[in-house]
């Protein structure tokens, strides 16, 4: 085994990432309904990004992702207007309440807001469903960020034909090789804006390295997840990956600091 | 801080599940506790849950013989079916080759938890204080409930039980204090904080689910854990080491 690294180093010692660019592409705010998620308040929230040393967070509204849009978006609005450094919001835009993409749209431009969330959560529309449409032609004008969950093949393959018809989108894969990790390799050789984001409850045994060969290392971003998650494991997994000092840093911050730009 | 962390969940072996790249072996195994500062280790063997339980207790006995780090741990199977050595018998060969905990898979495995199943050898493991694993989904959490209900003395560790569980597990924390889960998929945010606020944070155990998931993992949900210095040794090893010190070795 060779000579752990200074990142690994500070893995070990449980030491915040004092002098190194990280962001946290996917986590969020408010509760869910499906299991206990304690101290998902923000004040805690804050606590473990601090703890850890991430500088910037990029999230969603679970509220939102469940079905309440314009509930939701608010709270994350509010939530950024409180950590206007910290926290940055996803807007999440829901195909199955079409009545209201005109408003989504237009908070996010009146926000000036450019990264988006997707989630089939409570839907199951396909992500090429042409009630997307609206979301995608104004990411496409404007060179927005769409974070899709996915789980594999069922998210990723639309997610491809989305690529390959909106070039000016940049696609992130959230939850990049939790399953059928074959498409996410497909993706990122078929699709120059598509990357890959690494948050995922199952820690897989070399999942992060794979990710890195198969985009490189400029197109895997680190996702926590929280409050879903704790962001302490989510680290682990990028700070004793088998690839260089030089690889963590790009997926721990710098490519997301490229991409948000 | 030196944590001296000791894993409670760990495999080697040739597994039917494995994906590619996943390491088996012993030294692959070693390597990577030392790369994750991971001092001591309860293995399991593939060949325990897949193949033949009987098999795999013998050949992680023989892998493990005379470590230091590595302790072996035992598949358990009804006395009944003939395959492992009745109760008395089972006990007095795990004591005498220093196996220091067990491990129930009762859905891959075709059997009951039940009394009127496995009732006299969880009674013999309880009786010398050997803890029990069930891996999360071999077992329900009603048939959980009747194992530390029935056996209190009984260390019962659920291992690789994940994030969502908390509405199930935090009535039975009330009732039961020989229940314990391992960290490898309880990655709960700042759980380790809410639940020594709990009150069940010696409940806890550090647990990789090696070489399924990256032991890195488990271990930074302990090192960035918002605990104290005790509370966090306690996570890493400390109550484990505790549960196998409580080991009643020359009972008759």
């Amino acid at each position: 085994m060779s000579k752990p690294g200074d990142l690994q180093q500070a893995g070990l010692a449980g030491s915040a990432l004092a002098g190194e660019v990280v962001i946290d592409a996917h986590m969020h705010i408010d509760k869910f309904y499906n299991f206990l998620i304690p101290r998902s308040e923000a004040n805690y929230v804050i606590a473990s990004a601090e703890r850890i040393g991430i500088q910037k967070m990029y999230g969603s509204s679970i509220v939102a992702l469940r079905g309440d849009a314009e509930l939701g978006n608010k709270n994350a609005l509010a939530f950024h207007a409180k950590y206007p450094h910290l926290f940055f919001p996803y807007i999440v835009f829901k195909p199955n309440y079409p009545e209201d993409a005109d408003l989504t749209i237009a908070l996010a431009e009146t926000e000036k807001i450019r990264q988006f969330k997707i989630h089939d959560d409570g839907n199951d529309l396909p992500y090429d469903d042409k009630r997307y449409l609206p979301l995608y032609d104004y990411a496409n004008k404007t060179g927005g960020v769409i974070l899709a969950h996915t789980y594999g093949k069922k998210h990723v393959v639309p997610m491809m034909k989305v690529a390959e018809e909106f070039p000016h989108v940049r696609i992130l894969l959230g939850h990049s090789g939790i399953f059928e990790e074959e498409i996410y390799a497909q993706a990122v050789r078929k699709h120059d804006n598509i990357y890959l984001e690494t948050c995922s409850s199952f820690a897989w045994y070399g999942l992060i390295e794979r990710l890195v060969a198969m985009a490189g290392p400029e197109r895997v971003l680190f996702g926590t997840d929280m409050p879903f998650m704790s962001p302490d494991q989510q680290l682990g997994r990028v700070l004793f990956a088998r690839i260089s000092d030089e690889d963590k840093r790009k997926v721990l911050g710098l490519n997301a600091q490229r991409l948000f730009a | 801080m030196d944590l001296s962390f000791f894993d409670c969940n760990c495999m080697i072996g040739k597994r039917a599940d494995r994906r590619e790249g996943e390491p088996w072996s012993l030294e692959s195994l070693l390597a990577q506790m030392d790369a994750c500062g991971i001092s001591e280790a309860l293995v399991t063997h593939a060949l325990s849950r897949d193949h033949d339980p009987a098999a795999g207790n013998q050949e992680i006995s023989r892998l493990v013989a005379g470590s230091r780090v590595l302790h072996g741990c035992w598949a358990i199977l009804p006395p009944s079916s003939r395959e492992i050595p009745a109760p008395d018998a089972f006990l007095r060969e795990m004591l005498a080759k220093d196996v220091v905990a067990a491990i129930a898979y009762p859905h891959s495995h075709n059997f009951s938890l039940s009394g009127w199943s496995v009732g006299p050898l969880l009674s013999a493991l309880e009786h010398f204080r050997i803890p029990l694993a069930v891996p999360f989904g071999e077992a329900d959490w009603e048939e959980i409930e009747r194992l530390c209900g029935e056996h209190t003395s009984l260390p019962v560790i659920v291992t690789g039980l994940n994030y969502r569980q908390l509405r199930f597990l935090l009535p039975l924390w009330e009732r039961y204090r020989n229940l314990f889960v391992d960290l490898s998929w309880f990655s709960i945010h700042d759980g380790l904080a809410y639940l020594a606020e709990r009150g069940v944070l010696r409940q806890v155990l550090f647990g990789t689910n090696y070489p399924l998931y990256e032991p890195g993992a488990a271990v930074t949900m302990v090192t960035y854990a918002n605990l104290q210095d005790e509370e966090r040794r306690m996570v890493a090893g400390g109550t484990l080491r505790e549960i196998i010190r409580g080991i009643r070795r020359n009972q008759p």
